[in-house]
């Protein structure tokens, strides 16, 4: 089972990225959570807990071949779909959404994993109709299912991001497989008439949140203190920040969410536009090497769920990274290897393990 | 489909996904420019609006001394109840309680109360047997802090001078407010970081910290004598069943302001029971027509001007003369007078005449000279100009009118700094009440005398205080008459100007006089203007006793000598004999 060329074939590059950026996210967190009269003080160590933990699952996804995922993947997706019914059913709520499983001393977020879930379903299914040239309406129908079923169960918690993300990796995956030109044109036709409809289907805290992006500055205190918080706390880190520790946007609370959704503006403030583009530009990196690992993965499978990952971990960076500097609406979606939080951090390792097991196993493995 | 065209396939769609995300990542870091580098200024100068709060530090305010270093305001330690309602079990039965005991409004006192969250006053600089009762009361929940309160010892004196300040130790009013920059000057700033609820968290700066002292403050104003001034001023107004009455007493060789009376006036412990045009330093603030004792400024030119000399005989028209269709009468009918006899008996007509001759370019020259129509910049807030037009806007009647001191109004203080000039010999001092900065006793700075400038030459100002003597002796201001001293001095009586119809009234005065003693080398010079006296109202009648009484105390305090050849005319003068009026 084991082969030379599975370490030789290792993505370094990808993996010390990996573990750099988790670093990193930890010393931010850490100092975005040491203000005075501060409950969080210690939630930097739960998190090099879940750093390890992380490290732990990605070896272990590793060591085994992804043509296994492949094989188990409705399976996987059963499993998965059934803890998000229980996280309705049971989940612990925090801040207003059932987002929560508890099993034992853990708590996760169902819908992080979901979205590997989903990935690893629309990977196999799309797989498994390799002969379909061109894929018309009809064939996307079974992959539209796959995905609206969490997406419903988690729009439902509620949670916004996640479900949106769900979304993006959908469109991104039909757009991978060839499809049918005209079956295309009418999903866009569709897509962009099913937008403003959308608009009645938002909850008005929702609603509110995309007004608020477009004039921040009209309700300073209410919808409008988040994105304003988050941009005087970036405007005012400068070209080289306030230092590391010594952000007063974030350490005297004014920064909401600042150790989870926002702790790219607790870096931009303390490091400046330096440390924040040397952030995105690593970010940048690890998305190119995850395209190196699309274009260069063995089988179509590989390539299918390559796709996916990349694209969840994108729209995640671009995502969360626009919010803080006001460019999108503010959805709560953590920044990957960076933001607080054990359910984002494992999923993240899950998917980077992913990627580096089909990097590994490009070449045909002897025996 | 060949294997490598599928290959070259997926290569551009690669590439476009590449693209697609170079150009996202690239305008957030765009995005992130405009924030970091562009927008930075607007949004650090916000960051640090929501997270800074300047404290001041204060120290102990300033005393203010008399001119002898007499304790005119101070600090004293009391004490402060405050709450902290939160420990507080039943907030209804401690705020009867302490609504009882301190004097308080029990329903104001509880919504404070409820309103408080963790600090709330309770009663602020509160008397010691409060202090002491609230303490024997026991109730959790409430402390005290001590704080600093002003305290005016004398209490009513020179109140309206100096003043008072409010809860905060800030001035309000007179040089307490006017100085309070100097009084409570080091004012460190102390920097804190606040975080988003508001609480203070980090010490960050302590940005100019003690640059400059706060000062003890030394006035020219002499206690004794203000006393007496007050005395005498309080005395007269309730015996004429007068409205109101100013004295200023000023050492005219310097423009020291000895005594500035108001009365009534009012306790400034206890500022608030008084109604707030009390709290008026009147012999500042209030303008009046000066009537007759403006006839010394109109002298003073004529004089100075060489139009005429102290014996030149003028037609006093007996009693009656026209300017400009308008008739203005003598109190007495005169047909020949010398100059010095039309001050001496105070002729209208005369008067008139003089300044016709004068001309009102002239007149209008001395009246800005000696000051009148501009703040004399005595420090003390609420400084009035007076009314003093230029000759372009006189009428006909305008330099008759003003000869005899109507169509024109004075500040108190703008009339005795005027009579100050004539009296050391020309110079027209700038008034103060301001002697010097103090700080631990020790004096730090020193307001010389100012000169504002020459205005009529000292052989003038030795004849108008011949005049001047004259009016003393022999005219019209013979009660202000001193045992040992010669005095020099003028008497005015004006007619008020109802506020509603404009037109004078009869039976409303404001009666004063005006002058400085001894006259070879005056020591004192002093107004005293009593305004609306009931049934007497003669300035020479009312005011000129005030002066007499107050400068004879005031010369035995300051020890000035008698006048060596002077002869006595009274026998005595402690039985209250007075000359009489023919």
């Amino acid at each position: 089972m084991f082969d030379r060329r599975l370490i030789s074939n290792f993505d370094w590059v990808l993996f010390i990225l990996t573990i750099s950026i988790s670093i990193w996210g930890i010393v931010i967190i850490y100092s975005a959570t040491q203000g005075k009269a501060e409950h969080l003080s210690k939630l930097y160590i739960t998190q090099i807990y879940w750093l390890l933990y992380g490290l732990l699952i990605m070896f272990s996804v590793i060591l085994i071949d992804y043509h296994t995922l492949q094989r188990s993947a409705y399976f996987i997706y059963a499993i998965v779909i059934i803890a998000l019914i229980l996280v309705l059913i049971f989940g612990r709520v925090i801040s207003g959404a059932q987002r929560w499983l508890t099993i034992g001393p853990l708590s996760f977020q169902v819908s992080e994993l979901a979205k590997v879930g989903v990935i690893i379903a629309l990977a196999r299914y799309f797989d498994d109709r390799r002969i379909i040239k061109r894929y018309r309406l009809r064939d996307l129908f079974v992959p539209a299912v796959i995905t609206m079923i969490p997406f419903f169960l988690i729009a439902k918690e509620p949670d916004l991001g996640t479900s949106l993300i769900m979304v993006i990796i959908f469109i991104s995956m039909i757009l991978m497989v060839n499809i049918d030109p005209r079956s295309l044109a009418i999903l866009i036709g569709c897509g962009i008439l099913f937008l403003p409809t959308m608009w009645y289907f938002l909850k008005d805290y929702q609603r509110e949140r995309l007004l608020t992006l477009i004039n921040p500055e009209a309700d300073p205190l209410g919808m409008g203190y988040h994105i304003l918080q988050s941009k005087i706390a970036i405007g005012s880190g400068e070209f080289l920040g306030k230092g590391l520790f010594a952000g007063t946007q974030s350490r005297l609370n004014f920064l909401p969410e600042k150790h989870t959704d926002f702790i790219f503006s607790v870096l931009a403030e303390e490091m400046g536009f330096v440390g924040a583009s040397i952030l995105i530009v690593l970010y940048l990196i690890l998305i190119i090497k995850g395209i190196d690992i699309i274009y260069h993965s063995r089988d179509r499978f590989g390539a299918l769920l390559s796709v996916g990952i990349v694209c969840m971990l994108t729209s995640y960076i671009i995502l969360n990274i626009g919010m803080t500097i006001g460019i999108f609406p503010i959805v709560g979606m953590p920044l990957p290897l960076m933001s607080y939080g054990g359910s984002s951090l494992v999923t993240t390792f899950i998917a980077i393990g992913i990627l580096l097991n089909i990097r590994m196993r490009r070449f045909k493995i002897e025996g | 489909m060949t294997k490598k065209d599928t290959r070259k396939k997926i290569q551009i769609r690669i590439y476009i996904i590449l693209t697609f995300i170079s150009v996202c990542f690239l305008s957030l870091i765009v995005k992130l420019y405009i924030l970091q580098i562009m927008e930075h200024e607007n949004l650090l100068e916000k960051s640090e609006g929501q997270i800074k709060r300047i404290f001041y530090h204060r120290s102990d305010r300033g005393a203010i001394y008399d001119r002898n270093l007499r304790e005119l305001a101070v600090n004293i330690k009391v004490d402060s109840v405050y709450a902290n309602p939160k420990k507080i079990k039943n907030l209804t039965d401690t705020a009867r309680t302490l609504s009882s005991i301190l004097n308080i409004d029990r329903r104001e006192l509880l919504s404070r109360l409820r309103k408080g969250k963790g600090f709330a006053w309770v009663k602020r600089k509160i008397i010691p047997e409060e202090s002491v009762k609230v303490k024997e009361a026991g109730i959790k929940g409430i402390g005290f802090l001590r704080e600093n309160k002003r305290f005016y010892p004398k209490r009513e004196l020179a109140a309206s001078v100096v003043g008072f300040v409010g809860m905060d130790n800030n001035g309000l009013a007179g040089l307490e407010y006017s100085y309070d920059d100097y009084l409570r000057r080091d004012r460190g700033e102390v920097i804190l970081e606040k975080d988003a609820l508001g609480r203070r968290v980090n010490f960050v700066a302590n940005k100019s910290l003690f640059p400059l002292k706060e000062v003890d403050i030394v006035l020219t104003i002499d206690e004794v004598i203000q006393y007496i001034a007050e005395e005498e001023l309080k005395k007269k107004v309730i015996e004429t069943g007068a409205d109101s009455g100013v004295i200023i007493v000023m050492a005219p060789d310097t423009g020291n302001v000895l005594a500035m009376a108001d009365y009534p006036g009012f306790n400034p412990n206890s500022f608030g029971r008084y109604q707030p045009f009390l709290w008026q330093t009147r012999a500042v603030a209030n303008t009046y027509e000066p009537g007759s004792t403006f006839k010394l400024i109109l002298a003073s030119a004529a004089l100075e001007e060489k139009e005429t000399s102290s014996d030149d005989l003028f037609f006093c028209e007996n009693g009656e003369i026209d300017v400009g269709g308008i008739t203005i009468h003598d109190h007495k009918s005169y047909k020949w007078l010398t100059f010095k006899e039309i001050v001496g008996k105070s002729s209208n007509v005369g008067a008139i005449k003089i300044a016709q001759e004068l001309g009102k370019e002239k007149f209008y020259n001395y009246i800005r000279g000696f000051g009148f129509g501009s703040k004399t910049g005595i420090g003390i807030p609420g400084e009035a100009i007076g009314i003093v037009r230029d000759p372009g806007h006189w009428s006909k009647v305008s330099i008759g009118s003003i000869a005899i001191g109507q169509e024109i109004s004075v500040t108190p203080i703008q009339l005795v700094t005027a009579v100050s000039c004539i009296a050391n010999g020309g110079l027209l001092m700038e008034p103060r009440v301001v002697k010097s900065f103090m700080r631990d006793g020790v004096v730090v700075r020193e307001f010389p005398p100012k000169v504002v400038r020459r205005v009529v030459s000292e052989r003038t100002a030795r004849e108008m205080t011949d005049i001047l003597k004259y009016v003393v002796e022999y005219g019209t201001g013979r009660l202000a008459m001193l045992e040992g001293s010669d005095v020099a001095g003028k008497t005015g009586t004006a007619q008020k100007i109802d506020p509603v119809s404009k037109t004078y009234m009869k039976d409303k005065f404001l009666a004063s006089f005006v002058g400085y003693f001894p006259v070879d080398d005056p020591k004192v010079a002093m107004l005293v203007m009593i305004d609306e006296p009931k049934e007497i109202f003669w300035g020479g009648q009312v005011a000129a006793p005030v002066f007499r009484e107050v400068a004879r105390r005031v010369r035995r305090y300051m020890n000035i000598p008698s006048d060596s050849n002077k002869i006595y005319r009274f026998a005595d003068k402690s039985l209250g004999a007075s000359p009489q009026l023919e």
